[in-house]
């Protein structure tokens, strides 16, 4: 009996054990794996003949749409060369898009994450939460390189208040929009890539290409639900559009996109195609891409917002020409975390990445030979190996302007682009961010309402005036009001500052 | 007299099931720890709600808020309509789901054969375990434009497609027809687990004194139940205030037309928050509906205990 008891109270006590050894071994696999990397820099810095003491690791989180399998080859690649040049060795974190914001939310509650893209959740609530250091003491200390790849001007972009809270990364800042089209369909048609079109024309065009290919969808949504991702009106630092300027942010009076010209103009095309059937029937519950459905031969062309890129089996024509969102800089740039322990350590990391060519290619493409091989005219192709592919997303990444580019982006790809970035129109209020905190209940209220309206009305699939008047009334009541003055407000002091 | 009895027996008894069970007792301390480090600890948590959050300086350095936080579940005018949603779409899914449940619990009971019980409660449970994005997706084939079942129905008719997604109206009836397609199985396995319970010699006993089928229903069966309902309807009454949020987001495939129809606060509360990304106001969210679920559990058992005291949960 004794023995039995004893037996039981030992097992229970194992088990107990166990169990918290479970959870130990978990924490200090997780540890073993951070100080392993640090371990892996430390080891190659040892190997360039620096003394280990003085090299930091910083962890950098970046945003990717696949699987990066070869991240710490990549990794160590960099840091063979980071630990001598820069004194800092880097633990390069992927995280897929979906858990992005999730995942980048938690990491800024703990110094787990150093450097990282400040990419979906908006700048300003960064700031606003205070998740984003200050950076404009690093900025002036920076070398000379730095200084040459981002202007003041293009800083103002990502700071407020006087504060620099990120560096933009290298990416198209402003868009065209613009019709992708089936290229034989446009061949039959005569359309040309890169072709000028009114929406009159692109109207013509629709119908002329409904009757011709009755069983495909005319237009479809450019991804999902949403017929075009933005037109010509800048929301000001809100990609919500509550409160915008018209006419690619030229006319300076902050309105509600419901009352805009532009808006009811490009709104009662989509009406109208929709009534006679060219739009897809089921546009709200769409999921597919635009593109996809084009080269799956259902849809013969979608609306499309790009910069210097091309789409496969299409070609490109342009409605609106090339500008700029006032808060185009700030939508995806890289900052360091408040919390982070080493903040020196991570701006000398965040520099390296905007100016060293070799770290630059590396973070672009991995490691040449193994991942990509470039061809003759200096463009990259993938090998087998799918481990590292961020060069098909380098939009994403901090700074892509050395590396080699893709071979379907043409040689001067990264020339186009800082080229197209330098040349396009920019709304008058660039740099502007609009703050929401003193109407956050108004604000709140009427997101609300426009996610009900907004992809609805543009895509055609509701009575243009009636669902209008709805919405205002809703918005009304909302407050928006409120929301338009205050953003007006913030803006006109915006402008008298500069 | 009876009491004063009873308890050196009671404690007699409870001396010796301590000694005898140290083992057992001993066993439970992993859970216990678990339960503790997991749901007791981040309770503390709670205090976010009324806090001012600041990633720099943490939950206990940031600054007081207040009621800050709550304001804007009321300032909206969406408030109202979203908490109507709740509870009206919960008190149809309980006293309908509890119906279905109930009708299909007695009929499986009726079956005869071992194969044909097993083959039903299978068939019945399948529902329950598919995902909502993939039931959104079962849905959107009945529902589409271009090619669902029911407009193609209606074509065939000589009718016009209905639009379906951009018409809230239909949307009360679809979601309480999804919901109880989804959710029937779950529930009246639990309930049929309590009817197989029920001793068979009451039926014989019926029979024999001439009730028929109906009678025995309603004489036997039902009484039979009648804890079982009464938990399972106060542990959904305790969660009035919460609702399934992949039938409510997912379901409608996010057409915003339909909010009027299919915002709940969970959804409402999920959607502001993703745009403010503020964790103030969604703990503040999540407190309240806590705290207004646990009052609801405590007036229906309250209730309960009045008309029925043994029923009661405490």
């Amino acid at each position: 009996m004794k023995i039995r008891k004893f037996l039981a109270i030992a097992l229970a006590g194992a088990m107990t054990l166990s169990l918290a050894a479970c959870g130990g071994s978990g924490s200090a696999g997780s540890a073993g794996s951070g100080s392993g990397n640090a371990g892996g820099g430390s080891e190659s810095a040892a190997g360039a003949g620096e003394s280990t003491a003085e090299v930091e690791n910083v962890v950098v989180a970046i945003p990717t749409f696949f699987d990066v399998k070869d991240a710490q080859m990549v990794a160590d690649a960099i840091n063979a060369i980071s630990a001598e040049k820069y004194g800092v060795t880097v633990t390069l974190e992927f995280i897929a898009l979906g858990n992005w914001a999730q995942q980048t939310n938690l990491l800024l509650t703990s110094d787990e994450v150093d450097v990282l893209a400040f990419y979906q959740t908006p700048l300003t609530t960064f700031i606003k939460n205070n998740q984003a250091l200050p950076l404009e003491n690093y900025v002036a200390n920076a070398s000379d390189e730095f200084k040459a790849v981002w202007s003041d001007a293009e800083l103002q972009g990502t700071s407020m208040n006087g504060h620099i809270y990120s560096i933009p990364n290298l990416r198209n800042f402003g868009n065209i929009r613009g019709l992708d089209i089936d290229e034989n369909i446009a061949a039959e048609f005569g359309i040309e890539n890169g072709q000028h079109m009114t929406m009159d024309e692109v109207s013509d065009f629709l119908y002329a290409a409904h009757e011709k290919y009755p069983d495909r969808y005319a237009i479809v949504p450019q991804a999902g639900s949403s017929m075009v991702s933005g037109w010509t009106w800048d929301g000001l630092g809100d990609g919500k559009f509550i409160g915008v300027l018209e006419d690619c942010g030229q006319d300076l009076t902050v309105k509600n996109l419901f009352d805009t010209d532009d808006f009811r103009d490009f709104c009662s095309y989509t009406r109208k195609w929709y009534q006679d059937g060219l739009t897809m029937a089921d546009a709200l519950s769409n999921t597919e891409d635009g593109k996809n459905l084009i080269r799956a031969g259902k849809a013969v062309c979608c609306l499309e917002n790009y910069a210097v890129d091309t789409a496969e089996g299409c070609i490109r024509t342009i409605i609106i020409d090339p500008w700029a969102v006032s808060n185009s800089y700030a939508e995806l740039s890289y900052g360091i975390n408040t919390n982070s322990s080493k903040p020196d350590a991570a701006w000398k990391a965040l520099e390296m990445f905007y100016i060293d060519k070799d770290i630059c290619e590396l973070l672009t493409n991995g490691i040449e030979g193994t991942h990509y091989t470039v061809n003759e005219d200096g463009t990259t192709t993938f090998t087998e190996s799918d481990g590292y592919q961020m060069a098909a997303i380098a939009w994403v990444l901090p700074y892509s302007g050395y590396a080699h580019p893709m071979a379907a982006n043409g040689p001067t790809y990264f020339e186009d682009l800082i080229e197209f970035n330098n040349s396009c129109a920019k709304s008058k209020g660039l740099g502007f961010a609009f703050d929401s905190t003193s109407v956050a209940n108004q604000y709140t209220a009427c997101c609300n309402v426009m996610d009900k309206y907004y992809t609805a009305i543009m895509s055609g699939t509701v009575d243009l005036e009636s669902t209008i008047e709805q919405a205002n009334a809703e918005f009304e009541a909302a407050g928006l009001a409120d929301i338009i003055a205050a953003k007006q407000e913030q803006l006109d002091a915006f402008l008298a500052a500069q | 007299m009876a009491k004063t009895a009873a308890k050196p027996s009671k404690k007699k008894g409870m001396k010796g099931t301590s000694r005898t069970s140290l083992a057992l007792v001993s066993m439970m301390i992993p859970g216990i720890i678990y339960l503790i480090i997991n749901n007791y600890i981040p309770m503390a948590g709670l205090v976010v709600a009324f806090k001012q959050f600041d990633y720099a300086k943490g939950i206990w350095g940031s600054g007081w808020a207040g009621f800050g936080n709550f304001t804007y579940l009321f300032k909206t005018r969406d408030a109202f309509n979203i908490v109507r949603n709740t509870l009206l779409y919960n008190i149809v899914f309980i006293i309908l789901g509890n119906i279905v449940a109930i009708t299909v619990a007695i009929m499986l009971n009726f079956l005869k054969g071992q194969t044909n019980k097993k083959v039903y409660q299978t068939l019945i449970l399948i529902p329950y375990l598919i995902s909502m994005v993939v039931v959104s997706y079962i849905v959107y084939g009945f529902l589409s434009m271009d090619s669902g079942f029911v407009n193609k129905m209606i074509m065939a008719f000589g009718g016009t497609a209905i639009s379906w997604y951009t018409q809230a109206k239909y949307w009360p009836v679809i979601l309480t027809i999804v919901h109880l397609w989804s959710g029937f199985g779950y529930s009246s396995i639990v309930y049929y687990a309590t009817v197989i319970g029920i001793d068979s010699s009451l039926y014989e006993a019926a029979s024999i004194d001439g009730a028929n089928v109906w009678k025995q229903i309603w004489h036997i069966t039902l009484p039979g139940l009648r804890i079982t309902i009464i938990t399972l309807v106060l542990m959904a009454m305790g969660r009035m205030f919460y609702s399934d949020f992949g039938l409510f987001y997912q379901v409608p495939m996010r057409s915003g037309l339909l909010s009027s129809a299919t915002d709940t606060i969970d959804v409402f509360v999920y959607k502001a928050l993703t745009q403010l990304n503020d964790v103030g106001r969604s703990s503040a969210a999540g407190l309240l509906q806590s705290v207004l679920g646990f009052i609801m559990v405590l007036s229906a058992n309250l209730i309960v205990s009045k008309v029925d005291s043994d029923s009661a949960l405490f």
